[in-house]
Parts: C-alpha cells; sequence; structure tokens
C-alpha cells in the first residue's frame, strides 16, 4: 500500500512516516500542498497505484492543506484515496470545515503513534491482526 | 514532578494550568517513554547559548500574540532524538534540531490557539539558534520543563500579548 505524507515539517513527516511503515505502507513525501500534487503526479505517470491514503497538515505554504484536500476531491482518478488531516487546528469549527471539504479522518497534534493508528483502523487501512 | 508555571505583567486569556496541560501532553506524545517532565524553579533558557534554540509563532483573533518556545542546547537535541526516533548517543544534524523546534513551537502553539483564539489564524514558525527572538508584547505567561535527570536541559514556553 502507497500513502502520502504532506506536511512542511520534515521532524513531523519523519514521525508519520514511520508511524505507517509500521503498518505496511510505502510513503511518499510532499512539503506542501502544491508538491503534494506534483508528486502524485509524478508517482502515477510512473505507473505507481493510487495511494490509499493522505495525510496532510493544515498549515504549511505555497498551498495549504485545506485547499489540498479539495484539489485531490475534485480528482476521479483519487476518488478511493482517504484524506486524513493531521493538525494542530483543534477547533471544532475547523475540524467541520476539513470534513466538509472532502477530508474523511482528522486527528489533531500532539498525537501518539497509536492514536494514529486507531484512525487508520477507522479507515480500514490497518494492517491484518495489528491493534490500533 | 514540578512546573515553573509563572502568570506574567498582564492578564492571560487562558489558565496557567491549561497552558501546562498543553505542554505536557506534546511532551507525553512525543515522548511517552521518556522521563516525566521537572523543572527547577531557577531553571531559565539563555537563548544565547551555542545550541540553544527559541521559536516563535504568532496567534491572531481573540487573542493576538505571540507563543514563543526556548530550549538549551541539551534539551534541543534531546527533544530532536525522540521526536525523530534516534539512538540515545546520536547527535542529532543541525537541521533536525531546527525541524523539531519548528514543529514544536506550531504544536504548542496550534493548541494554545485553540484554547484562547478560537477561529483565529496560526502563522508559520519561525526558529533561531543561539540568539534572541524580538518579540513585540507584554509577556503573559511563563511555562518551564526539563527533564528530571538533566534539570538544565530546559524547554520554556511563553505567551506575549500583542
Amino acid at each position: 500500500m502507497i500513502s502520502l505524507v504532506v506536511d512542511d515539517s520534515r521532524a513531523m513527516r519523519r514521525i508519520v512516516r514511520s508511524i505507517l511503515g509500521s503498518a505496511g505502507m510505502e510513503v511518499l513525501e510532499a512539503g506542501d500542498g502544491q508538491q503534494a500534487l506534483d508528486v502524485l503526479e509524478t508517482h502515477l505517470a510512473g505507473g505507481g497505484d493510487v495511494p490509499v491514503l493522505a495525510t496532510i497538515d493544515w498549515n504549511m505554504p505555497v498551498m495549504d492543506g485545506l485547499e489540498l484536500v479539495g484539489a485531490l476531491r475534485r480528482r476521479r482518478d483519487l476518488r478511493g484515496m482517504s484524506l486524513m488531516m493531521v493538525t494542530t487546528e483543534a477547533e471544532q469549527g475547523q475540524i467541520v470545515r476539513a470534513l466538509a471539504a472532502g477530508a474523511h479522518e482528522y486527528l489533531i497534534k500532539p498525537f501518539s503513534a497509536d492514536d494514529m493508528l486507531a484512525k487508520l483502523d477507522l479507515l480500514g487501512l490497518a494492517p491484518v491482526g495489528a491493534e490500533a | 514532578m514540578t512546573l515553573v508555571a509563572d502568570g506574567g505583567t498582564t492578564a492571560a486569556p487562558v489558565a496557567v494550568e491549561d497552558v501546562v496541560e498543553v505542554v505536557l501532553s506534546v511532551w507525553r506524545s512525543f515522548a511517552p517513554e521518556s522521563y516525566e517532565p521537572w523543572a527547577d524553579e531557577a531553571a531559565v533558557v539563555d537563548p544565547r547559548e551555542a545550541g540553544a534554540m527559541s521559536g516563535s509563532i504568532t496567534v491572531t483573533g481573540d487573542w493576538t500574540g505571540v507563543v514563543t518556545l526556548a530550549c538549551s542546547a541539551g534539551a534541543a537535541a534531546r527533544w530532536a532524538r525522540v521526536m525523530l526516533m534516534l539512538p540515545e548517543d546520536e547527535v542529532p544534524a543541525s537541521e533536525d534540531v531546527y525541524d523539531t523546534i519548528s514543529e514544536l513551537v506550531n504544536v504548542v502553539g496550534g493548541n494554545i490557539k485553540a484554547l484562547c483564539a478560537q477561529g483565529g489564524q496560526l502563522g508559520l514558525p519561525v526558529v533561531a539558534e543561539g540568539a534572541v527572538l524580538q518579540v513585540a508584547g507584554s509577556e503573559q505567561m511563563r511555562v518551564v520543563v526539563a527533564w528530571p535527570d538533566v534539570p538544565e536541559d530546559v524547554l520554556e514556553v511563553r505567551m506575549f500579548v500583542a
């Protein structure tokens, strides 16, 4: 399974990559929304599978996470990709905005590995036999 | 566990205990296996120390101000090791330490924004090494934590109202 981790923090990308790796996922990385779209285009043009998951930070330069969610949701070829916002934006109104824009799950920073694995479970992406 | 938590010169929009809880939740999420945080009352960070790291992030909304974070060199390296899952004896690369402090101030600032500036905006983090970040505004709060085995490894969070 391929996943896409979008966060302007290299530290956070490394943390999320480690967690998703423990769930058996290969990880593509991008530092902002526009870069994520570029990475996806290159990946798909090279014959890669559509990622099953994108974890998306909210506050990023160039293109923020909410814009990226909208851009991904408009793509019919990416309908199979689950979108998880992973962000410090903890307010109810922001969560509602993200879900309305098309995010499937929402994880607030800080989070533990178990928190993220539980979200994967909710999305049906937890590895078989794994306990969230 | 002891924490230093001082009110500042003007009334803060959130309780000190809430900010302490934010800092502790960040600590426990990223470093669940490490020691509980602790700090000596006299603990201070000299941001001009070689290797010391400072970060800041702006919050705009019901409360408008700046959240800053400062780490001694030792604390910055330890945070980088626990967050990036590096071996205990590894000296983290400078860019790893920068990234770690940037994400720390982002997470702490974001959670403080949720407490006192609902619907507001969070800026992008700014990080510097061995330098004092100039912040315009009045200090409202100071929270300090440290590892108990090395009390000089201090992490300090401050709130300044604009």
